[in-house]
């Protein structure tokens, strides 16, 4: 044996040195980073079943370490085991249970949650086949429809109407009421309509148009839905719609264009009906996608001085309601690391201060605070006080 | 096993000259990169300071602090890693032709050795994954002594300490340590796998010469033909039928065919085709 000792002594030190690195990173990954809420004020069951979602970096370090985070664990995204990893489909949260419940159904299908409707009878797809490919002449519907009592699979196809009139089409809603699919698409040249199916007789029954945008020489142009219909496949009642005009095309010019139309308009799926909101001009600066729509009421919120303000517009009665103020404890703000989302009726913001990261969440329909609570930040085993912590997300959890 | 083992033992010693000097290389390259590096970064903080009048924590807010991050994308840190690949790359090859193309009939030597000659081609895979191994392994063993380095050049008020682990997950060494053991063993063994198919493409052209270009780089197709044959027929066939999981196990068990059919034609070319 003396003679082999070189291959030996390579083998002992290599298996011993790669053998302790990932023993040791297996132990070091669990705990590296730690975000814990410290209560300040309100009923801490609040806190259950939210799944906050961020990136963090350390004491101005250019490392970038994206986690989520409950009031219980905070967890290194990057970090997942590797089957962890391979047993997700990589899919967002509402599609990962569809497939776990209907694993054939789902099979080659386009991943993205705007595409699928759930509710408790049927689930229902609809894509449009091959919209990037060109000349466009194959722009067809094609809807899967799965009855969940007898898992019965349906699929129809339909030709788009007037399809030379597209270049592109993108799904932006699915919508199921009484047996009729709503299919709503974006469009090129900023158009957005609705078309309407049959499912029982796999037909298309009508085709509108909810908004467009007038063409103008040289002006750019953008249309948009602003309540979150992208993660969500259940039933929903309205579309919040922006539209923006600028006086020059943003693409290609270098200076800042003015924006000359700004409008908002909801749409009503069920009754196929728009309504443009008349809007005070100071909540205009404020309309972006944190905006949500609860029951029949479409929800603004605003960054203030003492914390944030939520305006209130009645859809059906079509009067501005009175403006919801949820103020903060420390209100040292710091620049640009808020974020706020409107969800099931409540107000989540997180707010960066001079003295760290405020989470607080409000009552949208009293108009009250629920709850109020500090992070602290632990990485390494050590408290932090120089680091930089974004949140993108925060989604309810059953 | 004691035949595998003599054989491979040899095959080390033959290369352990120049291996040595790699690992020399690396070792030095990349400490020198460290101290080099913290002192530019050093420097330029002198400037900025006290030329410019700019106070420390603006600076620290402007170009950062200094961690082992910033090391691993200098030259010093990166270049001597890729140095060792290409070296163990070209060794694959020169591995069996010095024994054609050596001093004396080295190769008929070899061949007639009372042993199955798969022991051979064993051999010289495991040599190949030893070196691969050790040098990974080293990397693993300077990581801590040059934290230490950079400790003892920067002032802790300039530096952020990463563990290892961070170290490691950056995006210029995350391709040598993956994430995960299992990824690790997974990883390398696609590599291992792809080193026998070269090893077997050798054989072909020790067997047929010129013709056994043409016959290797048909079994080389082949072989990328099935190991990619799960993802291609899912992506164009089957319209992604398949979920990821489902995937994954599909191609754990391609890439093991191709293992296995590499190792099997070389052991028939080995025994039957082989020229010296």
């Amino acid at each position: 044996m003396r003679r082999y000792w070189k291959i030996i002594s390579i083998c002992l030190v290599t298996i011993l040195v790669i053998g302790t690195f990932y023993i040791q990173s297996s132990f070091a990954t669990s705990n590296s980073l730690n975000i814990g809420v410290e209560h300040v004020t309100g009923n801490e069951d609040e806190l259950q079943n939210i799944v906050l979602y961020g990136n963090f970096s350390p004491n101005h370090h250019y490392l970038n370490q994206s986690f989520q985070m409950t009031n219980e664990e905070t967890i290194d995204l990057t970090k997942l085991s590797f089957f962890q990893r391979v047993s997700g489909t990589g899919a967002p949260d509402p599609l990962e249970e569809l497939i776990e419940k209907h694993k054939n159904f789902m099979r080659s299908k386009d991943l993205t949650p705007n595409q699928f409707f759930e509710d408790e009878n049927a689930v229902v797809y609809a894509q449009i086949k091959d919209p990037y490919d060109l000349p466009v002449k194959d722009l067809t519907f094609e809807i899967e429809v799965l009855t969940k009592k007898s898992e019965d699979i349906t699929a129809f196809q339909v030709d788009v109407p007037q399809k030379e009139n597209y270049g592109w089409m993108r799904i932006v809603d699915v919508q199921v009421i009484d047996h009729e699919l709503k299919v709503i698409v974006r469009g090129e040249r900023a158009i957005l309509r609705v078309y309407t199916f049959d499912m029982n007789k796999q037909q298309l029954v009508s085709d509108d148009t909810i908004a467009s945008i007038p063409k103008v020489e040289s002006s750019g142009s953008d249309l948009s839905i602003i309540n979150d219909t992208y993660y969500s496949i259940q039933r929903q009642k309205y579309l919040l719609i922006k539209i923006e005009v600028f006086d020059k095309d943003r693409r290609y010019i270098d200076d800042i264009p003015n924006l000359i139309v700004n409008e908002f308009i909801v749409y009503d799926i069920e009754n196929n009906q728009t309504k443009k909101i008349v809007k005070p001009n100071e909540i205009v600066e404020s309309m972006d996608h944190s905006s949500a729509v609860h029951h029949s009421t479409v929800l603004i919120p605003s960054r203030t001085a003492n914390g944030v303000e939520v305006s209130q517009y009645d859809i059906e009665s079509d009067k501005w309601g009175e403006t919801l103020s949820f103020d903060l404890s420390e209100t040292k703000a710091v620049e640009g690391e808020s974020f706020t989302k409107l969800m099931s009726g409540k107000l989540y913001t997180i707010h960066a201060t001079t003295s760290g990261h405020t989470i607080v969440i409000g009552d949208l329909e009293t108009g009250e605070s629920l709850y109020e609570g500090k992070l602290k930040v632990t990485y390494q085993g050590a408290e932090q006080k120089n680091y930089r912590l974004y949140f993108h997300e925060i989604e309810s959890v059953q | 096993m004691k035949r595998y083992l003599k054989l491979v033992n040899f095959e080390v010693n033959r290369f352990l000259k120049l291996y040595l000097v790699l690992l020399g290389i690396t070792i030095l390259s990349q400490i020198i990169g460290v101290i080099v590096e913290s002192q530019a970064y050093l420097k330029r903080a002198n400037e900025v300071i006290y030329k410019d009048l700019i106070p420390k924590s603006e600076f620290i807010e402007q170009y950062g602090t200094m961690s082992f991050i910033n090391i691993t994308h200098s030259v010093w840190f990166t270049g001597p890693i890729l140095a060792c690949g290409v070296v163990l790359i070209i060794y694959v090859f020169f591995i069996w032709y010095r024994d054609w193309f050596g001093k004396n009939t080295f190769s008929y030597r070899l061949l007639m050795l009372p042993t199955a000659r798969i022991t051979i081609y064993i051999a010289k895979a495991t040599t190949i994954l030893l070196f691969v191994l050790g040098l990974v392994a080293l990397q693993l063993l300077l990581l801590p002594v040059e934290s230490q380095v950079l400790q003892l050049v920067v002032s802790s008020e300039f530096r952020t300490d990463l563990p290892i682990h961070a170290i490691v997950n950056s995006p210029n060494l995350g391709i040598l340590f993956p994430n995960t053991f299992i990824e690790f063993v997974l990883y390398y063994g696609g590599g291992m796998a792809a080193v026998f198919v070269v090893f077997t493409v050798i054989l072909f052209e020790r067997s047929f010469r010129i013709k056994g270009i043409i016959y290797g780089i048909l079994y080389c197709a082949a072989s990328l033909l099935i190991f990619f044959a799960p993802l291609l027929v899912n992506a164009f066939m089957l319209n992604n039928y398949l979920y990821p999981r489902e995937l994954f196990f599909l191609e754990l068990a391609a890439g093991l065919i191709v293992l296995a059919c590499a190792i099997w034609i070389g052991h028939f070319l080995l025994k039957n085709k082989i020229r010296v």
